[in-house]
């Protein structure tokens, strides 16, 4: 054994070790899900309040218009009157009182004596969800079903508000088969029901499961697609797929490299899949056949040689053209079209004067010949012109 | 003039009535490009393309809205001038106006229907296939559904579905403008599906196509199971009935944890063409893959991926490549980290090997972007450079400038100065020791406007 040929696997050994390594203790996996963020945008309070110290108290005490809120832009933070009412001794007299460090320091961590009439404002986005307490409540839930450790917070901030799979324990989109909402009974949605993606320019992708965008999406969602495409439907539209079918702009993520110079390599072995946005001849030929690439151009150039000697023999060789059709037969296609190969394989074709005698269709059996020239006697009629 | 006037306060009252019910989505697009390929001895490759898309949408106002429509045109010129002696005299040969898509859909009629009529694309797995017809979706709440389509296909040349996906109206891209079937093709089909199972997706699917003298059907499955609320199993075939053999064979199974997840697919691939071509007759071998693939998020900002694949193009028998290498297989190896500063910035890092039959290659990428003035502006650069060898077949080529290394970067802006406008600028360049420059400058203008 060579060991010199797998080189390259020590560095891809080496990473995955410091992954695993990385990875087996992560500081912060589950809690912090990405594009948290754009779901509930960051809150801005320097006021001190423990959820803890306040947990034998009913939540409406302070939460007092919860019972009626029907949508996350609606204003349910206690204001500074619900905390007047066990607090009174650390509130202002009203809005002149100036206050001081030991009355007003005791909310406001920031509280500045020199600038006590400008207390740093709470600044309390509404989530970007289509979410009201009121229908919950209604159906007699208790708040802890989804803030469960609110009590035990002696800080609140808005990565201890739920997370989806906190709304997926009773919503499923599977589940949802009456109004097939599905993710835009919570997801913010456009007029024509898909979930909204961009925040002004801040996009919101899966990150996370099955849909992770960030996971190898390019190559992963065609999977997705062919499985349910009525995923795909909950945030995408016909267009989206077709500003990179329609092979009309480079996508970078797809072709990020010098890949008009690059892409015979991967020709060569499909390994991008080509025909997935590309039509094999007319893409292909179109540049091709002006950059000199054409049988014809070949045949009379001297400089100019595509194929090894022997492609086009007539008998086989061990560069014969026969393994790679057999091999690859979108590479030859990309170039060749139906008649170069009738030139020769047609049915009084010769080849040096000769006929030819090659088994072109192989494995097929006669069976299976016959069948498919019934259900399509045309194409077979392109070579054995004398077939009814 | 009673008249007239009569017939403007008709038209009024519909274009009101129309906008107090519809929701009008109006987006268009515009694509210019210019790409250039000059080699030592002539400017070789001259595309400066000019696309123009259209997408037209109306909803009905309402929180689900169940009547709906959606459209696209898209018109596509490229008027580039290269010295290339095959070339066209013609410089506006490659004209071409497409109605890609312009479908009217009714959701849930009797809460059990979906109807979708005009031209549109059916996504499925038996591939992208474009369709002027009529589909219906039957869902019921047995969890079993049924989908029935039929009309006629949209096909360009020698691909009619799924591998080659083709928009309609763009036989004009074809060389000598003919195709490999150009007849009008009936295209009809069924699939029967489960719905509304939490943990399994199953579909079976049968399609025919039509045209007097030549048929092509398919048999398409996909079946997805989750386990443990982990664990997927999947497969998606696609059997061709005229050949008798798989056009995609696909099995695999996949880990999917919050933050770590790790996947392995085997597929078998034959090349599908129209069932009017010699090539379905040939004697070809399946490509085989095996690709292995593991994710890990780290911390909430960082992504890895990497992933591994090995593709055997051959059966039974060795093969050799131009250069006498024996090649059957290639191994595939891609690397790739990104990180996120902040919500508005971002680092990444790629690495992609390929070596074996085809040739070999090492891709690196180092890039970053970034949004300033409120996310108005975005700015991205990528530094890329590939070291390649055995890329062409050429033997005259061959030794020397048959491997080397390219270099190129990237620059992108993004501009959004106002939420319906936004404009997209992208060049990039490159150099090598095969092409002595070559460059290209895409800039995409989108309106996205809602009435």
């Amino acid at each position: 054994m060579n060991v010199s040929r797998f080189h390259w696997i020590f560095p891809f050994a080496l990473l995955g070790g410091w992954l695993i390594a990385s990875s087996a203790f992560p500081a912060d996996a589950g809690k912090n899900v990405p594009g948290f963020e754009i779901v509930y945008p960051p809150k801005e309070t320097h006021l001190i309040f423990s959820h803890e110290k306040h947990k034998t108290l009913d939540c409406r005490t302070c939460h007092a218009r919860i019972d009626d809120s029907e949508k996350t832009s609606d204003r349910n933070l206690p204001e500074e009157a619900a905390c007047k009412t066990c607090h009174g001794s650390k509130t202002r007299e009203n809005i002149n009182d100036p206050g001081d460090i030991e009355r007003c320091g005791f909310c406001h961590r920031d509280y500045d004596p020199t600038r006590a009439s400008l207390p740093s404002r709470v600044y309390h986005p509404a989530a970007n969800l289509n979410f009201g307490h009121r229908t919950h409540l209604q159906r007699m839930m208790d708040c802890k079903a989804c803030h469960q450790e609110i009590t035990s917070l002696k800080t609140a901030s808005e990565r201890d508000l739920p997370m989806e799979k906190t709304c997926l324990i009773c919503h499923s989109r599977e589940k949802d088969v009456k109004n097939r909402k599905g993710c835009t009974l919570c997801h913010v949605a456009l007029p024509g029901g898909e979930i909204r993606t961009d925040f002004k320019g801040v996009r919101l992708v899966p990150q996370s499961g099955r849909l992770n965008h960030r996971r190898n999406w390019t190559k992963r969602h065609v999977e997705e697609a062919r499985h349910q495409l009525s995923t795909c439907r909950e945030c995408h539209q016909q267009h989206f797929c077709n500003s990179c079918h329609d092979g009309v702009m480079k996508p970078m993520k797809i072709h990020p490299e010098d890949y008009v110079t690059l892409h015979p390599i991967d020709a060569r072995t499909n390994r991008e899949h080509c025909t997935a946005c590309h039509r094999y001849q007319s893409f292909c030929v179109d540049c091709h056949r002006k950059v000199g690439l054409t049988p014809e151009a070949i045949r009379k150039s001297s400089r100019t040689k595509i194929h090894p000697s022997g492609f086009g023999a007539c008998y086989r060789t061990p560069d014969h053209h026969s393994f790679q059709a057999k091999r690859n037969l979108l590479a030859c296609v990309s170039c060749h079209r139906e008649a170069d190969c009738t030139a020769c394989h047609g049915a009084n074709a010769l080849c040096d004067g000769q006929p030819i005698s090659v088994r072109i269709h192989g494995h097929l059996s006669s069976g299976q010949l016959e069948r498919m020239k019934k259900a399509n006697p045309r194409a077979c009629r392109k070579c054995h012109e004398k077939l009814p | 003039m009673r008249r007239i006037a009569f017939f403007i306060f008709c038209f009024l009252t519909l274009t009101t009535a129309l906008c107090e019910a519809v929701e009008v989505e109006l987006w268009p697009r515009t694509v210019f490009q210019l790409q250039q390929l000059r080699d030592v001895d002539r400017l070789k490759i001259d595309k400066t393309r000019f696309t123009q898309y259209l997408t037209l949408n109306l909803y009905e106002k309402s929180d689900a809205p169940n009547h709906l429509f959606f459209s696209s045109l898209r018109v596509d010129a490229d008027l580039g001038r290269d010295n290339s002696p095959d070339a066209s005299p013609d410089p506006l040969r490659y004209q071409s106006f497409a109605l890609m898509y312009a479908y009217y859909e009714w959701r849930r009629i009797g809460d059990l229907v979906d109807l979708t009529v005009g031209r549109q694309i059916l996504t499925d797995e038996l591939g992208m296939a474009a369709m002027d017809g009529l589909k219906l979706s039957i869902y019921h709440s047995w969890h079993v559904g049924l989908e029935l389509y039929s009309g006629f296909e949209i096909k360009g040349a020698l691909n009619a579905d799924s591998k080659g996906f083709e928009l309609p109206n763009s036989d004009t891209f074809e060389p000598d403008g003919l195709t490999g079937d150009d007849r009008l093709t009936g295209v009809f089909g069924a699939a029967i599906f489960l719905h509304g199972i939490e943990n399994t997706q199953a579909r079976l699917h049968y399609r025919h196509r039509y045209s007097g003298e030549t048929d092509g059907y398919n048999l398409g499955l996909s079946f997805r199971q989750r386990i443990f609320g982990f664990w997927d199993l999947y497969t998606t075939d696609d059997f061709n009935l005229f050949t008798e053999r798989f056009n995609q064979l696909n099995v695999g199974a996949r880990f999917d944890f919050d933050w770590i997840s790790f996947s392995l697919d085997h597929a078998t691939r034959f090349p599908n063409f129209d069932a009017d071509s010699i090539f379905n007759l040939f004697d070809i071998h399946g490509e085989k893959e095996l690709a292995a693939r593991f994710y890990v998020r780290p911390d909430r900002r960082t992504h890895l991926n990497l992933g591994y694949s090995r593709i055997v193009q051959a059966n039974d028998f060795p093969l050799f490549d131009s250069w006498g290498r024996e090649g059957n297989a290639g191994n595939f190896a891609d690397l790739g980290l990104t990180r996120s500063i902040g919500q508005s910035t971002e680092i990444r890092a790629g690495y992609r090997m390929g070596m074996g039959w085809g040739g070999d290659q090492h891709r690196f990428r180092l890039g970053a972007g970034t949004a300033v003035w409120n996310r108005r502006i975005r700015l991205d650069g990528d530094w890329m450079g590939t070291y390649y060898e055995k890329l062409l077949y050429t033997d005259i080529l061959e030794g020397a400038r048959n491997k080397g290394f390219s270099m190129g970067v990237r620059v992108q802006s993004d501009f959004r100065l106002v939420e319906e406008v936004s404009l997209k600028l992208m060049g990039d360049v490159y150099s090598n020791d095969l092409i002595e420059r070559q460059f290209a400058f895409f800039a995409v203008l989108d309106v996205h406007a809602w009435q």
